[in-house]
Order: structure tokens, then sequence, then C-alpha cells
């Protein structure tokens, strides 16, 4: 055959589209390419499955056990769904009285924190500096030698006063385990971090003569009237509250409640409110003061509450025939509208309105205690908040306000206590809570910071803190840090690697609540009291221990009169004496309730010096306080100032609290933080919200970056541009910047505390603060 | 890899607790896609459901399989075919003026359904949320800012008419998106997507989130992980299934029980039952024992972007007028000044 041209390119061409269609059609590239990609995939370890090769999850059975969440205040009743021995869900308890079947978010994302990488894992023992995260694991053996021996040997030494503890309650066995334990070995230094309970827990001392946490009857209420309370952001029990809210947003229109938010940030609250008033920061007692003086003037207030159950309302004179003001002389004659008007921002149209709308509803109620509830806040702006409920006779009233025992437990024995014990008791408290200045005051947990950095060094020699992250969240961070420095022994008893714990010599992990048992005290602001039972649901997951437990095996071991205190095997035994007879209903329904409660009536209900409820507060007097003027024992308004002055910081900082971002001892799980705005956290940089028209004035624009400038602190943040915030105040997030846990959260943002100061209530001592001046500039 | 075909909103044939272990990505995608397009217009009694549960099997080995079937001695197709008859419409009904956009249904729906989470989650293009709550305002200046919640979950949109004219079904090239009649849960099929991400152009909700990466987990975190739900791979879209695997423990349950009929609170989404305000509503739109069917009549009940003929199935109820006009911003005549807060 001859092969000329043309055949040649024929067959070519022919060749090549066989050849083609051959690669085309053969599986065998086809094969390659894929296995070339499986391939690629193994090559690089971020491309294989996630590690999750030979970790599968286990599947199984599915069963549900029922508990309680402890990761705030709020005490909802959970439901663990469990595929045989895994935690692969946390939902809301249906029927349990506080949160019947709902659940927040980080009460969800509660799952996290038990498998996560923020567990600490044994007992550990810090091996580099304070703060560098260096730690090595140590036996519990080596762990409690070692906490008993700093600890006996300062009791030996004479100096059993120099230890201190902080809780983040003060209420349930294991917080009185470590109240105990403080007594027998000779100290006064137990403190609770700071809440709004301890003003308004003081408030209820001082106007009803109550030892008494405050009950809120939210649901039955149909006029609530805020003062900046976060009533959706995660005030008091949280999921209870948005349920109450709900109620309020059910029926038809004429007997739906009417929501009014006084706050100056358009909050998740006040977006929800039937009315926003944005008053000027600092001022609300002001404003309280001023709808009391409408509802007086008016006669709008409930005159057989006023006058058969009140003392100091009308002018009166004392047995020497001096006379007093009363509240209704000083409200008509000090906080009339306009004035009023000027102060906070709100116009007088709108106060009067508020005030008749108030006083005139069926069954009003005015609460109190900004955002969340984890700042302590002034007295007497509390006072006059309380003041107008007295006035609409809502105390201890359907849909009011009332004084909410706990359930009763058991009384344990006294304490023996031995002559350095007593000693030790009686020494004036670190925090200066209950000496001549704040006679009346039980802690002060922003204080303390205060008395080590101006005290003699070893004014505390150890701290041991559970359940709180004081480093994280005690105002004035750098202080804190400070105070820290000066405590040569810190321990913890934390579950996770929190910021306390990160910078404690020594940690000894408790279980996680998942994992434990324990009562749980009423929550923050019901009505009626509950106990819950937190029990295990799943075995331990990590080398921790109950810290009762641990708590008792320190006490023995010290020996003497410490270990005499506590004659319990152990910790369930110490429950299940202590819950007597209520621990068959306890472990079988998993709470008791007093369903039936119902708040003293008014001729019984108030243990004051005068069997009323006071505008005067006598107790003043009685307790020894030095109040300089008249007007002192009456509710009023008080300045507290924003520390800084305005020249160098022409703006005002206030916190935000936000109900998908945890402010307190727990760090926020990555869940929730992914569940953050976008125009909250960007990267590892935080948002504060900037009005457009103080925007303007310093050349910022939507997401730009600025230097945040506080007396406190600076940080770099980046602006969003919000219609929501009053001009000239800037709101940042509160519960970022941790260094602290992992790297789902350190890093993130910077923390509200280290730019706030403390400015102290002239009464309680305690923090009255509710922002700062601050200066914003272009970086 | 964890694959599971029963989360692809396929019929429950068998309770299969089970992962098979397929690598990405595979050919057998496509043989899929045609045994779908089959299935769809052969004749009856072909199970699709079973040839891909039966491939998904087939392509790599059983990881685990502990649990025995309820349906000992049932055939699939007779299990199949039981499942016939009545035809259940699933939907939504959000009310607003409840919802407090405090995000327990986000994260509730976070934890049920295996979503996984970064180091940065904050770039929401690349950040995995099947439920998402959105912030709008009404767009005017201090102090007169009204701000208002949107809990957005896929919209199930049933279309007008005729098969496939849900937006993102219309668009699948694989048939990996599916809107079944029966309930009226648009379905995705994990092991048949090969992230072309058309569906997400078509969706005019967002709903769809592309996975850029594969999902992974702190050591010990993976203890937490839902069985019921596979984790999806690398290179693949996502999207809310109404919980369809509740659906089929609830199916399965009744099953057994010998019940043809599903009670409304056993079947209910993640998100519903998480919402402490009770502001989701969840249940057979059709059915008027069922809660929504009333809550959906309400004359302040809208939809998202109604205008669009999406005919989505999640309806939202608010007494604010702005809101209301605010859910329709593409073609809504007036108070279009709505914007993110």
């Amino acid at each position: 055959m001859k092969l000329d041209r043309r055949t040649f390119i024929e067959l070519s061409v022919g060749f090549s589209l066989g050849a083609g269609a051959g690669i085309m059609l053969t599986p065998v590239n086809w094969k390659l390419m894929d296995d070339m990609t499986i391939w690629s995939q193994e090559l690089w370890p971020r491309y294989q499955l996630g590690g999750l090769e030979g970790r599968l999850p286990q599947t199984g059975e599915v069963t549900h056990a029922d508990s309680v969440c402890t990761l705030c205040p709020g005490g909802c009743g959970i439901t663990v769904r469990k595929v045989k021995d895994r935690v692969t869900k946390i939902e809301g308890r249906e029927g349990y009285p506080v949160n019947d079947g709902g659940i927040c978010p980080l009460g969800v994302a509660g799952l996290q924190l038990l498998y996560g990488p923020w567990r600490v894992p044994s007992p550990l023992r810090r091996a580099g500096k304070r703060g560098s995260g260096k730690f090595e694991r140590i036996t519990w053996d080596e762990a409690i030698n070692k906490v008993v021996q700093k600890l006996g040997d300062l009791r030996q030494r004479g100096q059993s006063h120099t230890v201190a503890s902080i809780l983040g309650s003060d209420r349930g066995t294991v917080p009185q385990l470590f109240g105990r334990f403080l007594s027998a070995y000779g100290s006064p230094n137990l403190i609770r971090t700071a809440s709004a309970e301890d003003t308004y827990e003081l408030a209820l001392g001082l106007m009803q003569g109550a030892t008494a946490s405050v009950g809120y009857d939210l649901e039955r209420a149909n006029f609530i009237l805020s003062f900046g309370s976060g009533l959706i952001e995660g005030w008091g029990s949280p999921v209870r509250v948005i349920k109450a809210h709900s109620i309020w947003r059910s029926g038809n229109s004429k007997d739906r409640a009417t929501v009014v938010q006084i706050e100056p940030r358009l909050s998740n609250t006040a977006a929800k409110a039937d009315n926003w008033y944005p008053v000027n920061p600092g001022t609300e007692a002001a404003l309280a003061l001023g709808l009391a003086h409408i509802i007086v003037k008016e006669s709008l207030y409930d005159s057989a509450f006023v006058q058969n159950h009140t003392f100091g309302f009308e002018d009166w004179s004392d047995a020497t025939g001096k006379t007093y003001m009363g509240f209704k002389r000083l409200v008509l004659t000090e906080y009339k509208p306009g004035a009023v008007s000027m102060t906070t921002g709100i116009s007088v149209t709108k106060i009067v309105q508020l005030a008749r709308a108030f006083a005139k509803a069926k069954r009003p109620l005015a609460v109190w205690g900004r955002g969340k509830g984890t700042t302590s806040g002034s007295l007497y702006e509390c006072m006059a908040v309380h003041a107008l409920n007295a006035l609409v006779g809502n105390i201890n009233q359907l849909g009011g306000v009332s004084t909410r025992p706990q359930v009763a437990t058991r009384a344990w024995p006294a304490v023996s206590r031995d002559g350095t014990a007593r000693k030790g008791s009686h020494r004036p408290r670190i925090d200066g809570a209950g000496t001549s200045r704040y006679p009346l005051t039980r802690y002060l947990p922003d204080r303390w910071p205060q008395a080590i950095n101006g005290g003699r060094p070893g004014t505390i020699q150890a701290l041991l803190v559970h359940e709180a992250d004081p480093y994280f969240t005690t105002t004035d961070s750098a202080a804190v840090a400070k105070a820290f420095d000066g405590i040569p022994f810190v321990v913890s008893f934390s579950t996770y690697l929190d910021e306390t714990a990160y910078h404690a010599d020594l940690i000894l992990p408790n279980h996680h609540y998942l994992e434990r048992w324990e009562d749980i005290p009423t929550p923050v602001g019901l009505q009626k009291p509950i106990l819950g039972l937190l029990r295990p649901v799943v075995s331990p997951q990590f080398d921790t221990r109950h810290v009762g437990d641990v708590l008792m095996t320190i006490a023995k071991e010290l020996g003497g009169t410490v270990a005499d205190a506590f004659p319990w095997e152990d910790y369930e035994t110490v429950l299940k004496e202590t819950m007597g007879d209520k621990w068959g209903t306890l472990e079988e329904e998993g709470y008791v309730e007093d369903a039936g409660y119902k708040p003293p009536a008014w001729r019984k209900a108030f243990g004051t010096p005068s069997g009323k409820f006071e505008f005067y507060i006598t107790a003043f007097d009685q307790a020894g306080m030095k109040v300089d003027k008249d007007v002192g024992y009456l509710p009023h308004y008080e300045p507290v100032e924003a520390e800084g002055d305005s020249s160098t910081y022409p703006l005002t900082l206030i916190p935000a609290e936000l109900i998908r971002l945890a402010d307190g001892a727990i760090g926020n799980p990555p869940f929730c933080t992914k569940a953050l705005e976008e125009t909250e956290l960007k990267g590892n940089d935080l948002f504060v919200e900037v009005n457009p028209k103080t925007a303007a004035n310093y050349g910022l624009s939507e997401g730009r970056c600025a230097m945040l400038e506080t007396p406190r602190g600076k940080a770099k943040v980046l602006v969003h541009l919000f219609e929501g915030i009053m001009p000239g105040v800037i709101a940042i997030p509160k519960g970022l910047g941790h260094a602290a846990y992992d790297d789902y959260l350190a890093g993130k943002g910077v923390n509200a505390n280290s730019l706030m100061g403390v400015v102290e209530d002239p009464i309680s001592g305690l923090s009255a603060t509710w922002g700062i001046r601050a200066k914003l500039t272009r970086v | 890899m964890l694959r599971n075909a029963r989360q692809a909103g396929l019929e429950p044939i068998i309770p299969s607790f089970q992962y098979s272990i397929i690598p990405w990505p595979r050919p057998g995608f496509s043989l899929c896609g045609i045994l779908h397009l089959l299935s769809h217009q052969g004749g009856p009694g072909f199970s699709f459901g079973g040839i891909v549960q039966l491939l998904s099997r087939q392509g790599g080995p059983i990881a685990k399989r502990s649990e025995a079937s309820f349906y000992e001695g049932v055939t699939m197709k007779e299990a199949h075919h039981k499942g016939h008859g009545k035809t259940y419409k699933y939907g939504m009904v959000v009310d607003l003026d409840k919802c407090t956009g405090c995000g327990a249904c986000m994260v509730a729906c976070m934890a049920e359904n295996n979503l996984p989470f970064r180091k940065d989650n904050s770039d929401r293009l690349r950040s995995s949320l099947w439920m998402r709550v959105y912030k709008i305002s009404n767009g005017l200046p201090f102090p007169d800012m009204e701000i208002s919640y949107i809990p957005r979950p896929c919209q199930h949109c049933e279309g007008h008419g005729h098969h496939a004219a849900t937006p993102c079904v219309s668009v699948c090239p694989a048939c990996a998106t599916d809107y079944s009649h029966e309930t009226g849960i648009v379905s995705q099929i994990y092991t048949r997507c090969f992230g072309c991400r058309y569906c997400m152009a078509a969706c005019p909700y967002h709903v769809r989130i592309f996975n850029w990466w594969d999902p992974t987990w702190p050591k010990g975190m993976e203890k937490y992980l839902n069985p019921d739900v596979s984790v999806r791979m690398r290179g693949v879209v996502e999207k809310c299934s109404f919980c369809y695997h509740r659906l089929q423990r609830a199916r399965n349950k009744a099953y057994a029980e010998g019940r043809r009929e599903i009670h409304e609170d056993e079947y209910q989404t993640a998100c519903t039952q998480a919402c402490p305000a009770g502001a989701i509503t969840f249940g057979d739109l059709d059915n008027p024992e069922h809660k929504v069917y009333e809550l959906k009549k309400s004359r302040y009940a809208f939809r998202l972007l109604e205008e669009l003929g999406t005919n989505p199935k999640v309806y939202y109820v608010s007494t604010r007028d702005w809101v209301r006009k605010a859910g329709d911003v593409y073609t809504g005549k007036k108070g279009n000044d709505v914007m993110p807060a």
C-alpha cells in the first residue's frame, strides 16, 4: 500500500480522533484523576476529614435525663439527650416551673463547655510565670497537700484572716461549705461577685426591713416600666423573662401589657418595648422621681397603702418636735417635670404621660437592675424605683414586687471555733463591708483590688475562687491584675480554664455541671421559692473532683476544729442531709417548689423599725451611718458622675450586654460567638456603637478602625454606625477580650471592664458605675 | 468524611443509624443523578431512595451499624409504599412580635444539625448557619429607630403548580435538591451535590451555604455530634432541612406502633422546640388541627418576597406595618426604606 500525502493526512486525523475519543472514553484517566484528588487530600492533614476517622461518634440507644443549668443565675430546668454515654443535646425541660421547655443560646451551648478543650483536665500547677498559661499536671494528693500546707502554715502564723474566697453566689450548700470553711478556719473574707442583687437586697432591707431577695411577678404585671433592665438580654432568669414577654404580647389589644424601656441605647429590650425613652445615662433616678412627682401631685398613688402602711411619705416630727421632710414634699418641690426633663432629656409631655399611664395601669411594675444585672448600681436609684412600686401599692401584690425567701433546708450544727478562728473571723473584712464606714453592706466585690493595691503587702496571702471569674468580671481590669500580683497564692476550683484559673497558681478542677450533684437555689427575680437539683447525667470526662469533697478533704487534713466542722463523709451526704425530707421529691422530680407561696400581707410584711414601708430610712440611724443631709434619708437623685473630665473625654462610654454574649464567669462558647451579629464582632475586633451624628464629628464611617480611650485604658475598636444610640454616647459589648479559654474566644475584642473604673456609692460602697467618659479618634 | 444518604431527604426506609465513608469527589454522583431522573420518569415502584442507600453503602466501608432495624422482615418496597397515601405540607409560622432576637434557635440548630464552627466565624459569607436571625430597622434616625428580628430558616418554597418550581430545585444540575410533595420539604442530598452553587445564586432568601472547609472539631468535641444527622464535607452546599431526621424518627416510631398518622407534637424542629419566646410554631399547614393552620391566616401574616412567586412555607406575623412591608423589599410598593440595623 502506497502511503501518499492524502492517506497520511487521513490516517493522521483518523488516528488523532480515535486517540482523542479513546482517551475520553477510557475510564483510566478519570479514575486517575479521582485518585489524584483523594491522594492530594490525604497529603495535607487539613483536608483529612477533620481527623475524624477512627473516632466516629458511637451511635446507640437514645435516652433523656433531667437536670438544671448553672451557666447563669437563671437556674432553668434542662433535659439532656444522650446517645449511649454521650451528651448530644441540651434542651429546655418541659414543665419545669422556671422555663417550661424554653432554653437560651448559652444553655444549649453548655454542651460545648462539657467536651471542649477549655476544660481543665486534671489538677494543674503553674509552671511558668503568672499569666503565661504554662501549667503542669499534678495528682490530686499533691494538689490538696499544697493547699493544706499553705493554709496550715498561714493559720499557724496567726494569719488566717489573710485568706479570702471569691464565689459567684452565697446560696446553696457548696457556697455554704465555703462559708463554713472560712468560719472554722478563721477568716471573715468571703466575697460574692457583683450583681444588682447586692443593691436590691440592701434596698429591701432598708425600706422593708426584710432579709430576702427581690421577686418580680412579671407574668401577671400589665405595665412594665424598666429602668435600663435588659429584660430580654439575660436579666434575671432569661428564659423566664422572655416567656413573660410573650405573655405580655398575647391576648387582645385591650389586656395586652405595655412595656416601657428607659435606656440610652436601643437594646433588644428597647426594640421590643412599646415605648423606648432614651434617657441621659445615669439620670434614671431623676426620671423615677419625676414620675413620682406627677403621681403624687395628681393623687394617682394608692392611698390605702401609702397612708396605712408607709412611713415618711408626709412630713413628720420626732419626739423632740423636730420636723422632717417627707417623700411627698421632696418630690413635689425638687422633681418638677421641667427640671427633670432638663436632667433626663425626656420631654415634659412624655414624663406626664408616662406617669399617668403607669399609675393608672391595673398592675404596674417598675423594675430595676442595669443590663443583665451584673453590676451593683446606685442605692438611691434602686430606692427611687422601688418607691415608685410603693406609690402604686404593688408591694407583695399580684403582678408586683415582693420579698422572696429561699426554700427552707435543714440547718447545719454550729461551728465550734478555736481561738485562731475566733480571732481571725472578727478581723475587719478586706473589702470593708460591715465596717463602720459601710455597716449595711455584706460584700463589696469591686473594692477588694483597691484594698490589696492600697494596703500593706500581704493583705491577702491566699485566695480561693469558686464559680467566679473575678479576674475577668471585676471592674477596672488593670487594678485587678495588679491586685492578683499582690496575692502570693491563688487557687481556682474552676471547671474551665477561665481568666482567673489562667492566673492562678493551682487549679483544682470541679466537675462540669452535667457531671455533679448540687442544689440550685431559687433563680434571681423569681417570685416563688424553688429549689432545683443538679445531678450527674454523664460520667466525669476528665480527672476532676467535686469541689465540696475537695474542700472537705482540705479541712480534714488541716485537722483540729477545722476538721471537726465537717462531720460528713462526702458531699453527697451533705446534700442529702441538708435537703432532709425534701430529698425524696428532689430526687424524683428534680425540684421542689412552694407553689402556693404568697408574700405576706401588708400588715405583716415590714420588719422596719416603724413596722411599715419606709420612704424615710430610719435604719441609717440605727446602723450609726453618717448621712450628711436630711434628703439622704429619702430616695433622691444623687448624680453618679462618670469618671474623667469632659474636655479631654467628650463622649460617654456605656457597656452593652448582649444575650448571645456571655459576660459573667462563663466564657462565651463557640456556638454563641458564631451567632454574634456581623456588626458586633469582625475577625478579632469588636464594634462599638456610635450614632452617625457623633461619628460625623470625628470623621468616622461604618467599619472604620478607631482608638477608644477612657481614663482607665484604651483599645482599638471598629465603628458601627447605629441610629439606636444617643448622640454623644458609645456602647461597647461586654464579654469579649478574654486571654484565657481557647482560640475560639481568646484574643477576640477587648474586655469592657478594662476601660471602666469604679465609682463608689456613698452609702453602700458598692460600685455605682454606669459608664465612663471616653474619646474616640481615627486611626 | 461522613456521609449518610438518609439525611438527603429521602424516604426513611430503614432507620439505619450508620455512617458510610465516601471520599470526595466521586464519580458516583452523576450516576445517582441519572438514577434520580429515572426514578421520576420511570414506572411505579421504582424506589430510588433505596438504590441511593445501597449505592452509598457500596461506596465505602460501613462505619457502624449498631441498632437493629425496626422493620426487620419488612421489605423496603413495602415500607416505602406504606408511607404513601396522605401528603403533608410542613411549614412554620413565626410571630415577630414575640421574637426577641435571642438566637436560641440559631444555637439549637447548630447543636442539632452538627454545624461546625471555626476560630473566626464573623464572615457571614463563609460561616454556616441554617437558621439565621436577621435584624432589620425602619431606617429612621434616633430616637425614632425601630428594630425587628426575623429568624430565617430555609423557606421550603413550594412554587406554583408544576414540579421544580422551587428556585433552587429548578437550577440544580445534579438533582441534589428536590421538593417533596409528600412532606413539603426541600431536600438536600450532599452526596449528589458537586458544589456548583447555582442553587445559592437562585435562592432569594440566602438560606444556602457552601462548605469551604471540611468540618473539624477540637479533639473530644466530636462526642457531642448527633448521630441522626450526617456532617457535611467540603465542596457541597447545605441548608436547613426542617430537621428532617426528626420526621424520620417520628415516622419510625409511628410505624412501629402501627400508626399512619404523626401527631403535631411528635415532629417539631429543633428551633421551634428551643425558642424561649414560643415565637415559632411548626406543623402541617394543610391540617386544620395543627396550630399553624389558623395562625397563618392572621391578617398580620406575610411571607418573605411573596411576589416572587416562590410560595414559601414559612409565614411571619407582625403587627408592625413597616415590618410587613419589609418582607417584600424587592417589589414592595411602599416602605422601601428598610435597611439592616
